[in-house]
């Protein structure tokens, strides 16, 4: 999987996944989250239109990730998510604390 | 008259896997291929089988006893009707209850793998016999 991180400024950043979010790449986006708030920033807007496949190992790093950014004063939100990401979001219940957003650069102007 | 009986027409695959070197990419490539010759299982479904096949396997990767290497063989059976799926690993996992895995909270980051399986399938059942795990599921197609 690859991660495109933009800063937007004002403690915003977005990352754009490309793959397959699993137990391969799930430690990356942890780390990219992490790196992200360490930089002070805070607001992560992860966009998932180029996520073909996500599981619980992908699940767990966004719910890591929703959690640093909270305890650093800031929020993690999700955009654009295909089929396939919706149906295991409302399965999980995730969609309960991730609340879907239609474009990542967007996700914290509103 | 005799009776007649409609059999109905069934595609069967089977791969085996060695991990390492193969690796979770292995799988979805394999399933890719199954899709690709199986149209007519409408894109909700084969998203499910997948998922549930990739947890699965995950699962194996991560919690396996074997001792030198994972090896274990995935069979899909398709019909009019069903996707059915079984996996044999030789991981060892005699203790596990899957019927105990309930979905854990919001906030939790792991255990969801098993509960959601669950929730993706019809049927969904787990062996352990001679250190060999036999974990089969099955999903209707939806009409």
């Amino acid at each position: 999987m690859n991660i495109h991180t933009k800063v937007l400024g004002e403690g915003v950043v977005v990352l754009r996944l490309e793959g397959k979010l699993n137990m391969v790449s799930a430690p990356h986006l942890r780390e990219e989250v992490h790196s992200s708030v360490t930089a002070g920033n805070t607001h992560v807007a992860i966009d998932l239109s180029g996520v073909d496949f996500i599981d619980s190992s992908g699940l767990g790093a966004l719910i890591n990730g929703l959690k640093a950014t909270r305890q650093a004063g800031g929020d993690l939100r999700i955009a654009a998510p295909t089929e396939q990401v919706k149906m295991v979001l409302e399965l999980t219940n995730i969609d309960r604390v991730l609340k879907t957003y239609g474009d990542a650069e967007t996700a914290f102007s509103g | 008259m005799p009776k007649r009986h409609l059999v109905a027409e069934m595609a069967i695959y089977r791969q085996g896997f060695s991990i390492p070197p193969d690796d979770i990419s292995k799988v979805h490539e394999f399933l890719a291929a199954i899709w690709d010759e199986n149209v007519h299982v409408p894109s909700r479904d084969q998203s499910s089988i997948e998922t549930a096949i990739i947890e699965l396997t995950t699962n194996i990767i991560l919690y396996s006893e074997a001792t030198s290497g994972i090896t274990c063989q995935i069979v899909i059976e398709i019909d009019n009707e069903n996707v059915h799926a079984a996996i044999t690993d030789n991981g060892d996992l005699a203790d596990l209850e899957i019927d105990e895995h309930i979905m854990p909270d919001e906030f939790a980051e792991s255990g969801r793998g098993i509960p959601l399986v669950r929730a993706l399938v019809d049927e969904f059942s787990y062996e352990n016999r001679d250190g060999e795990n036999t974990w089969k599921i099955s999903r209707k197609i939806q009409a």
